[in-house]
Protein backbone atom coordinates (compact mmCIF):
# COMPACT_ATOMS: atom_id res chain seq x y z
CA UNK A 1 0.00 0.00 0.00
CA UNK A 2 2.45 2.50 1.14
CA UNK A 3 0.12 5.67 1.41
CA UNK A 4 -0.10 7.39 4.73
CA UNK A 5 -3.93 8.01 5.72
CA UNK A 6 -4.82 11.73 5.69
CA UNK A 7 -7.10 12.51 8.77
CA UNK A 8 -9.13 15.27 9.14
CA UNK A 9 -6.68 16.56 12.39
CA UNK A 10 -4.18 17.03 9.49
CA UNK A 11 -6.04 20.05 7.92
CA UNK A 12 -7.94 20.59 10.96
CA UNK A 13 -9.47 23.82 8.53
CA UNK A 14 -13.06 24.95 7.52
CA UNK A 15 -12.35 23.76 3.78
CA UNK A 16 -11.96 20.39 5.36
CA UNK A 17 -14.72 20.58 7.01
CA UNK A 18 -17.20 21.19 4.34
CA UNK A 19 -15.88 18.91 2.36
CA UNK A 20 -15.87 15.97 4.78
CA UNK A 21 -19.89 17.06 5.83
CA UNK A 22 -20.35 16.98 1.73
CA UNK A 23 -18.90 13.63 1.56
CA UNK A 24 -21.23 12.17 4.40
CA UNK A 25 -23.98 14.06 3.50
CA UNK A 26 -24.60 11.63 0.95
CA UNK A 27 -24.41 8.38 2.57
CA UNK A 28 -26.31 9.91 5.92
CA UNK A 29 -29.72 8.62 3.70
CA UNK A 30 -28.35 5.12 3.27
CA UNK A 31 -27.27 4.74 7.28
CA UNK A 32 -30.38 5.95 8.27
CA UNK A 33 -32.39 3.84 5.41
CA UNK A 34 -30.24 0.47 6.97
CA UNK A 35 -30.86 1.32 10.68
CA UNK A 36 -34.54 1.20 10.09
CA UNK A 37 -34.58 -1.86 8.66
CA UNK A 38 -35.44 -2.16 12.11
CA UNK A 39 -37.65 0.46 14.36
CA UNK A 40 -36.57 2.84 16.27
CA UNK A 41 -37.51 6.48 17.75
CA UNK A 42 -35.09 9.50 17.39
CA UNK A 43 -32.91 9.08 19.88
CA UNK A 44 -32.42 5.45 20.05
CA UNK A 45 -31.87 5.66 15.98
CA UNK A 46 -29.05 8.50 16.67
CA UNK A 47 -27.54 6.12 19.51
CA UNK A 48 -27.74 3.56 17.17
CA UNK A 49 -25.74 5.12 14.52
CA UNK A 50 -23.19 6.84 17.22
CA UNK A 51 -22.88 3.30 18.54
CA UNK A 52 -21.48 2.15 14.71
CA UNK A 53 -19.62 4.88 14.35
CA UNK A 54 -21.08 7.57 12.36
CA UNK A 55 -21.95 11.08 14.16
CA UNK A 56 -24.85 13.16 13.25
CA UNK A 57 -26.64 15.43 15.43
CA UNK A 58 -30.61 15.52 16.34
CA UNK A 59 -30.07 19.14 14.14
CA UNK A 60 -29.65 16.84 11.04
CA UNK A 61 -31.12 13.49 11.51
CA UNK A 62 -34.33 14.33 12.55
CA UNK A 63 -35.56 16.59 10.30
CA UNK A 64 -33.82 13.98 7.66
CA UNK A 65 -36.15 11.23 8.95
CA UNK A 66 -39.38 13.45 8.82
CA UNK A 67 -38.50 14.28 5.06
CA UNK A 68 -37.61 10.26 4.82
CA UNK A 69 -41.65 9.83 6.11
CA UNK A 70 -43.10 12.57 3.66
CA UNK A 71 -41.09 10.89 0.96
CA UNK A 72 -43.09 7.45 1.89
CA UNK A 73 -39.99 5.75 2.84
CA UNK A 74 -40.70 5.20 6.37
CA UNK A 75 -43.60 4.85 8.65
CA UNK A 76 -44.16 6.14 11.87
CA UNK A 77 -46.33 5.62 14.86
CA UNK A 78 -46.68 7.20 18.65
CA UNK A 79 -46.55 4.95 21.36
CA UNK A 80 -45.78 5.13 24.52
CA UNK A 81 -42.70 3.53 26.19
CA UNK A 82 -41.09 3.77 29.95
CA UNK A 83 -43.84 6.50 30.61
CA UNK A 84 -42.68 7.95 27.89
CA UNK A 85 -44.20 8.77 24.42
CA UNK A 86 -42.00 8.23 21.40
CA UNK A 87 -42.30 8.33 17.59
CA UNK A 88 -41.20 5.02 16.25
CA UNK A 89 -39.69 4.68 12.95
CA UNK A 90 -39.27 1.65 10.39
CA UNK A 91 -39.03 1.15 6.87
CA UNK A 92 -41.88 1.60 4.65
CA UNK A 93 -42.08 -1.26 1.62
CA UNK A 94 -41.04 2.16 -0.47
CA UNK A 95 -38.35 2.16 1.39
CA UNK A 96 -37.01 -1.13 1.74
CA UNK A 97 -36.99 -1.26 -2.37
CA UNK A 98 -35.22 1.95 -2.10
CA UNK A 99 -32.85 0.60 0.60
CA UNK A 100 -32.03 -2.41 -1.52
CA UNK A 101 -31.18 -0.05 -5.01
CA UNK A 102 -29.25 2.75 -2.81
CA UNK A 103 -27.17 -0.39 -1.64
CA UNK A 104 -26.42 -1.81 -4.85
CA UNK A 105 -25.46 1.86 -5.97
CA UNK A 106 -23.72 2.27 -3.14
CA UNK A 107 -21.41 -0.83 -3.62
CA UNK A 108 -20.95 0.01 -7.20
CA UNK A 109 -19.90 3.41 -6.59
CA UNK A 110 -17.34 1.96 -3.75
CA UNK A 111 -16.08 -0.31 -6.57
CA UNK A 112 -15.40 2.15 -8.51
CA UNK A 113 -14.16 4.96 -6.15
CA UNK A 114 -11.49 1.88 -4.92
CA UNK A 115 -10.25 1.58 -8.35
CA UNK A 116 -9.80 5.44 -8.69
CA UNK A 117 -8.17 5.73 -5.42
CA UNK A 118 -6.13 2.46 -5.63
CA UNK B 1 -34.87 21.80 34.07
CA UNK B 2 -36.21 25.27 33.35
CA UNK B 3 -33.39 26.24 30.59
CA UNK B 4 -34.62 22.80 28.36
CA UNK B 5 -38.42 24.05 28.95
CA UNK B 6 -37.02 27.07 27.70
CA UNK B 7 -35.42 25.69 24.48
CA UNK B 8 -38.11 24.10 23.87
CA UNK B 9 -40.36 26.58 23.63
CA UNK B 10 -37.98 28.59 21.19
CA UNK B 11 -38.06 26.10 18.80
CA UNK B 12 -42.21 25.46 19.18
CA UNK B 13 -42.29 29.19 18.44
CA UNK B 14 -39.88 29.24 14.93
CA UNK B 15 -42.24 26.24 13.95
CA UNK B 16 -45.86 26.09 11.63
CA UNK B 17 -48.50 25.66 13.59
CA UNK B 18 -49.17 21.89 12.24
CA UNK B 19 -45.79 21.21 13.27
CA UNK B 20 -45.17 22.73 16.76
CA UNK B 21 -46.66 19.69 18.78
CA UNK B 22 -45.71 17.11 17.00
CA UNK B 23 -42.01 18.07 16.66
CA UNK B 24 -41.61 19.71 19.88
CA UNK B 25 -42.59 16.54 21.55
CA UNK B 26 -39.83 14.18 20.15
CA UNK B 27 -37.40 17.05 20.68
CA UNK B 28 -38.34 16.99 24.09
CA UNK B 29 -38.12 13.60 24.88
CA UNK B 30 -34.63 12.99 22.80
CA UNK B 31 -33.55 15.36 25.20
CA UNK B 32 -35.16 14.01 28.87
CA UNK B 33 -33.56 10.60 27.53
CA UNK B 34 -30.03 12.12 26.56
CA UNK B 35 -30.09 13.89 30.11
CA UNK B 36 -30.81 10.67 32.06
CA UNK B 37 -28.05 9.10 30.35
CA UNK B 38 -25.82 11.63 30.82
CA UNK B 39 -26.70 11.10 34.35
CA UNK B 40 -26.87 7.82 34.65
CA UNK B 41 -23.25 8.05 33.33
CA UNK B 42 -22.03 10.35 35.53
CA UNK B 43 -24.18 9.08 38.75
CA UNK B 44 -25.41 12.74 39.44
CA UNK B 45 -27.58 15.39 38.14
CA UNK B 46 -26.46 17.57 35.06
CA UNK B 47 -25.63 21.24 36.43
CA UNK B 48 -26.47 24.58 34.62
CA UNK B 49 -23.29 24.64 32.57
CA UNK B 50 -23.55 20.99 31.80
CA UNK B 51 -27.36 21.25 30.20
CA UNK B 52 -26.07 25.04 28.64
CA UNK B 53 -23.74 22.88 26.61
CA UNK B 54 -26.03 20.05 25.73
CA UNK B 55 -28.18 22.58 24.26
CA UNK B 56 -25.40 24.87 22.74
CA UNK B 57 -24.84 21.30 20.86
CA UNK B 58 -28.08 21.38 19.61
CA UNK B 59 -27.77 24.14 18.15
CA UNK B 60 -30.31 28.21 18.17
CA UNK B 61 -33.98 27.16 17.90
CA UNK B 62 -34.49 28.95 15.17
CA UNK B 63 -32.33 27.13 12.76
CA UNK B 64 -33.16 23.57 14.70
CA UNK B 65 -37.14 24.56 13.68
CA UNK B 66 -35.93 25.92 10.41
CA UNK B 67 -34.17 22.49 9.34
CA UNK B 68 -37.83 20.77 9.69
CA UNK B 69 -38.73 23.61 6.81
CA UNK B 70 -38.75 22.81 2.92
CA UNK B 71 -37.53 25.45 0.86
CA UNK B 72 -34.98 27.65 2.67
CA UNK B 73 -34.18 29.40 0.14
CA UNK B 74 -35.77 33.19 -1.27
CA UNK B 75 -34.09 31.92 -4.63
CA UNK B 76 -32.47 28.94 -4.67
CA UNK B 77 -29.46 27.79 -6.59
CA UNK B 78 -30.98 26.62 -9.91
CA UNK B 79 -33.03 30.13 -9.96
CA UNK B 80 -30.79 31.89 -8.87
CA UNK B 81 -28.42 32.76 -12.31
CA UNK B 82 -31.95 33.71 -14.43
CA UNK B 83 -32.82 35.64 -11.19
CA UNK B 84 -29.84 37.82 -11.08
CA UNK B 85 -29.91 38.33 -14.35
CA UNK B 86 -33.40 39.52 -14.62
CA UNK B 87 -32.18 42.12 -11.93
CA UNK B 88 -29.88 43.43 -13.70
CA UNK B 89 -32.05 44.08 -16.77
CA UNK B 90 -35.01 45.12 -14.60
CA UNK B 91 -32.40 47.64 -12.30
CA UNK B 92 -30.41 48.91 -15.69
CA UNK B 93 -34.29 50.00 -17.21
CA UNK B 94 -35.30 51.68 -13.72
CA UNK B 95 -31.97 53.52 -13.54
CA UNK B 96 -31.86 54.55 -17.29
CA UNK B 97 -35.21 55.68 -17.32
CA UNK B 98 -35.11 57.73 -14.17
CA UNK B 99 -32.37 59.77 -15.51
CA UNK B 100 -33.73 60.21 -18.45
CA UNK B 101 -37.53 61.62 -17.05
CA UNK B 102 -35.49 63.28 -14.20
CA UNK B 103 -33.25 65.37 -16.12
CA UNK B 104 -35.96 67.93 -16.97
CA UNK B 105 -36.62 68.42 -13.65
CA UNK B 106 -33.26 68.96 -12.18
CA UNK B 107 -32.48 71.77 -15.00
CA UNK B 108 -35.95 73.36 -14.79
CA UNK B 109 -35.90 73.09 -10.54
CA UNK B 110 -34.57 76.45 -8.82
CA UNK B 111 -32.65 74.16 -6.73
CA UNK B 112 -30.48 72.34 -8.73
CA UNK B 113 -28.54 69.86 -5.75
CA UNK B 114 -32.59 69.69 -4.00
CA UNK B 115 -34.18 68.57 -7.44
CA UNK B 116 -30.74 66.13 -7.94
CA UNK B 117 -31.22 64.50 -4.54
CA UNK B 118 -34.93 64.37 -4.79
CA UNK B 119 -34.73 62.30 -8.18
CA UNK B 120 -31.81 59.99 -6.65
CA UNK B 121 -34.12 59.26 -3.54
CA UNK B 122 -36.99 58.43 -6.19
CA UNK B 123 -34.85 56.43 -8.66
CA UNK B 124 -33.93 54.52 -5.35
CA UNK B 125 -37.10 54.37 -4.23
CA UNK B 126 -38.37 52.48 -6.98
CA UNK B 127 -35.30 50.25 -7.33
CA UNK B 128 -36.11 48.83 -4.26
CA UNK B 129 -39.80 47.80 -5.08
CA UNK B 130 -38.37 46.16 -8.68
CA UNK B 131 -35.72 44.33 -6.51
CA UNK B 132 -38.91 43.29 -4.27
CA UNK B 133 -40.94 42.13 -6.52
CA UNK B 134 -38.52 40.44 -9.10
CA UNK B 135 -37.61 38.29 -5.82
CA UNK B 136 -41.02 37.58 -5.09
CA UNK B 137 -41.76 36.49 -7.91
CA UNK B 138 -38.70 34.53 -8.42
CA UNK B 139 -39.28 32.99 -5.42
CA UNK B 140 -42.55 31.63 -6.15
CA UNK B 141 -41.76 29.95 -9.14
CA UNK B 142 -39.26 27.82 -7.30
CA UNK B 143 -41.97 27.37 -4.55
CA UNK B 144 -43.86 26.20 -7.17
CA UNK B 145 -41.32 24.63 -9.06
CA UNK B 146 -42.26 26.21 -12.43
CA UNK B 147 -40.59 27.87 -15.08
CA UNK B 148 -37.24 26.78 -14.98
CA UNK B 149 -37.38 24.99 -18.35
CA UNK B 150 -38.89 27.84 -20.01
CA UNK B 151 -36.08 30.29 -18.23
CA UNK B 152 -33.42 28.16 -18.95
CA UNK B 153 -34.82 26.90 -22.63
CA UNK B 154 -31.57 27.39 -25.26
CA UNK B 155 -30.15 25.66 -27.90
CA UNK B 156 -26.56 25.09 -29.14
CA UNK B 157 -27.31 26.18 -32.79
CA UNK B 158 -28.84 29.67 -31.20
CA UNK B 159 -25.73 30.71 -28.77
CA UNK B 160 -24.50 33.95 -29.49
CA UNK B 161 -20.66 35.32 -28.81
CA UNK B 162 -19.91 36.54 -25.88
CA UNK B 163 -16.66 38.10 -26.48
CA UNK B 164 -15.46 40.43 -23.92
CA UNK B 165 -14.55 42.36 -26.85
CA UNK B 166 -18.89 42.46 -27.16
CA UNK B 167 -19.45 43.28 -23.81
CA UNK B 168 -20.31 46.36 -22.53
CA UNK B 169 -19.56 48.14 -19.00
CA UNK B 170 -22.76 49.51 -17.82
CA UNK B 171 -21.41 52.10 -15.65
CA UNK B 172 -19.41 53.54 -19.03
CA UNK B 173 -22.86 53.65 -20.59
CA UNK B 174 -24.82 55.51 -17.48
CA UNK B 175 -21.73 58.35 -17.86
CA UNK B 176 -22.25 58.50 -21.55
CA UNK B 177 -26.61 58.84 -20.80
CA UNK B 178 -25.81 61.69 -18.56
CA UNK B 179 -23.06 63.56 -21.09
CA UNK B 180 -25.67 62.90 -24.12
CA UNK B 181 -28.30 64.52 -21.77
CA UNK B 182 -26.41 67.45 -20.43
CA UNK B 183 -25.37 68.50 -24.11
CA UNK B 184 -28.94 68.05 -25.15
CA UNK B 185 -30.48 69.92 -22.37
CA UNK B 186 -27.66 72.69 -23.23
CA UNK B 187 -28.21 72.54 -27.01
CA UNK B 188 -32.34 73.17 -26.22
CA UNK B 189 -31.56 75.91 -24.10
CA UNK B 190 -32.29 74.03 -20.97
CA UNK B 191 -29.80 75.00 -19.51
CA UNK B 192 -27.12 78.00 -19.91
CA UNK B 193 -23.02 77.70 -19.38
CA UNK B 194 -21.15 81.21 -18.24
CA UNK B 195 -21.15 83.49 -21.69
CA UNK B 196 -18.87 85.77 -20.73
CA UNK B 197 -15.05 85.73 -21.02
CA UNK B 198 -12.93 88.29 -19.30
CA UNK B 199 -10.82 90.31 -21.45
CA UNK B 200 -9.06 93.31 -20.82
CA UNK B 201 -11.00 93.75 -17.56
CA UNK B 202 -13.85 93.88 -19.64
CA UNK B 203 -16.21 90.68 -19.94
CA UNK B 204 -17.48 89.53 -23.26
CA UNK B 205 -20.40 87.63 -24.38
CA UNK B 206 -19.86 84.60 -26.14
CA UNK B 207 -22.51 83.39 -28.77
CA UNK B 208 -22.89 80.60 -31.11
CA UNK B 209 -22.84 81.91 -34.77
CA UNK B 210 -26.32 81.74 -36.76
CA UNK B 211 -24.68 78.95 -38.72
CA UNK B 212 -25.37 76.66 -36.12
CA UNK B 213 -29.34 76.68 -36.29
CA UNK B 214 -28.78 74.95 -39.84
CA UNK B 215 -27.83 71.69 -37.95
CA UNK B 216 -30.01 72.27 -34.84
CA UNK B 217 -32.79 69.36 -35.65
CA UNK B 218 -30.67 66.69 -36.84
CA UNK B 219 -28.08 67.82 -33.66
CA UNK B 220 -31.00 66.88 -31.70
CA UNK B 221 -32.07 63.43 -33.86
CA UNK B 222 -28.46 62.13 -33.38
CA UNK B 223 -28.23 62.73 -30.05
CA UNK B 224 -31.62 61.79 -28.82
CA UNK B 225 -31.19 58.79 -30.89
CA UNK B 226 -27.52 57.81 -29.10
CA UNK B 227 -29.07 58.05 -25.79
CA UNK B 228 -31.83 55.29 -27.08
CA UNK B 229 -29.42 53.48 -27.99
CA UNK B 230 -26.83 54.31 -24.99
CA UNK B 231 -30.73 52.75 -22.97
CA UNK B 232 -30.48 49.82 -24.69
CA UNK B 233 -27.21 48.80 -24.44
CA UNK B 234 -27.31 49.86 -20.50
CA UNK B 235 -29.68 47.17 -20.78
CA UNK B 236 -28.46 44.60 -22.89
CA UNK B 237 -24.68 45.05 -21.50
CA UNK B 238 -23.24 44.46 -24.99
CA UNK B 239 -23.35 44.72 -28.42
CA UNK B 240 -25.79 42.93 -31.01
CA UNK B 241 -25.92 43.47 -34.27
CA UNK B 242 -28.77 45.72 -33.95
CA UNK B 243 -26.64 47.76 -31.59
CA UNK B 244 -23.64 48.27 -33.82
CA UNK B 245 -25.53 48.87 -37.02
CA UNK B 246 -27.03 51.45 -35.16
CA UNK B 247 -24.46 53.45 -34.07
CA UNK B 248 -22.28 52.98 -37.47
CA UNK B 249 -25.16 54.82 -38.46
CA UNK B 250 -25.46 57.39 -36.39
CA UNK B 251 -21.23 57.75 -36.46
CA UNK B 252 -21.64 58.20 -40.53
CA UNK B 253 -24.20 61.26 -40.27
CA UNK B 254 -22.55 62.32 -37.19
CA UNK B 255 -19.59 63.01 -39.66
CA UNK B 256 -21.78 64.31 -42.35
CA UNK B 257 -22.45 66.99 -39.61
CA UNK B 258 -18.90 67.55 -38.08
CA UNK B 259 -18.31 68.37 -42.17
CA UNK B 260 -20.78 70.77 -42.38
CA UNK B 261 -20.01 72.77 -39.31
CA UNK B 262 -16.40 72.59 -40.80
CA UNK B 263 -17.15 74.07 -43.80
CA UNK B 264 -18.98 76.98 -41.42
CA UNK B 265 -16.89 80.63 -41.63
CA UNK B 266 -17.50 81.33 -38.16
CA UNK B 267 -18.30 79.22 -34.70
CA UNK B 268 -17.88 81.50 -32.15
CA UNK B 269 -18.90 85.61 -32.19
CA UNK B 270 -18.24 87.63 -29.66
CA UNK B 271 -20.25 90.88 -29.44
CA UNK B 272 -19.54 93.12 -32.41
CA UNK B 273 -19.01 96.95 -30.58
CA UNK B 274 -16.62 94.90 -28.12
CA UNK B 275 -14.17 94.15 -30.68
CA UNK B 276 -12.83 97.48 -31.66
CA UNK B 277 -9.53 96.13 -30.34
CA UNK B 278 -7.04 94.01 -32.39
CA UNK B 279 -6.69 91.98 -29.52
CA UNK B 280 -10.15 91.03 -29.01
CA UNK B 281 -10.35 89.90 -32.85
CA UNK B 282 -7.31 87.95 -32.27
CA UNK B 283 -9.12 86.26 -29.49
CA UNK B 284 -12.02 85.66 -31.64
CA UNK B 285 -10.16 83.92 -34.36
CA UNK B 286 -8.47 82.15 -31.36
CA UNK B 287 -11.82 80.48 -29.81
CA UNK B 288 -13.09 79.63 -33.47
CA UNK B 289 -9.49 77.55 -33.69
CA UNK B 290 -10.31 76.59 -30.53
CA UNK B 291 -13.87 74.84 -31.58
CA UNK B 292 -12.72 73.82 -34.93
CA UNK B 293 -9.73 71.56 -32.99
CA UNK B 294 -12.68 70.12 -30.87
CA UNK B 295 -14.85 69.39 -33.94
CA UNK B 296 -11.60 67.78 -34.93
CA UNK B 297 -11.33 65.61 -32.13
CA UNK B 298 -15.10 64.88 -32.22
CA UNK B 299 -14.46 63.50 -35.94
CA UNK B 300 -11.44 61.72 -35.15
CA UNK B 301 -13.41 59.66 -32.62
CA UNK B 302 -16.40 59.45 -34.48
CA UNK B 303 -13.73 57.86 -37.39
CA UNK B 304 -12.51 55.70 -34.47
CA UNK B 305 -15.51 54.00 -33.24
CA UNK B 306 -16.52 53.84 -37.18
CA UNK B 307 -13.17 51.24 -36.97
CA UNK B 308 -13.91 49.57 -34.24
CA UNK B 309 -17.57 48.87 -35.02
CA UNK B 310 -17.01 47.54 -38.16
CA UNK B 311 -14.41 45.03 -36.24
CA UNK B 312 -16.66 43.72 -33.62
CA UNK B 313 -19.32 43.50 -36.30
CA UNK B 314 -17.55 40.39 -37.89
CA UNK B 315 -17.68 38.83 -34.32
CA UNK B 316 -21.52 38.90 -33.98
Amino acid sequence: MGKTMTTSDDYPNEHYQKLKNELRRGVLILAVLAELSEEHYGYSLRKNLMAKGLEIDEGTLYPLIRRLEKQQLLTSEWREENNRKKRFYTLSDIGRQTLDALTDEWRNVETTLNTILS
Amino acid sequence: MKMIENYISNVKHYLPDDMKEDITEELANSLYEQIEDKQQELGRKLNQREQSQLLKNMGHPMRIAAAYLPNQELVSKDYFPAYKRALEYALAIVIGISILTALPHIFTDRSVIGSLFSALFNALDTVLYVFAWITIVFYLLQKWQVGLDSIYAWSPENLKSKSSKLSINRFEMLFEIVIYSLFLSWWNDLVSWPSDILFENNLLPVSLSSEWQSIWLIVNIVVAASIILNVYKLIIAGWSKISLITDIALNLVSLGIIIQIALFDQYIVLQADKLTDINAVELESMLNSVVYSIIGFIALVCIWELYSNLNKIKQT
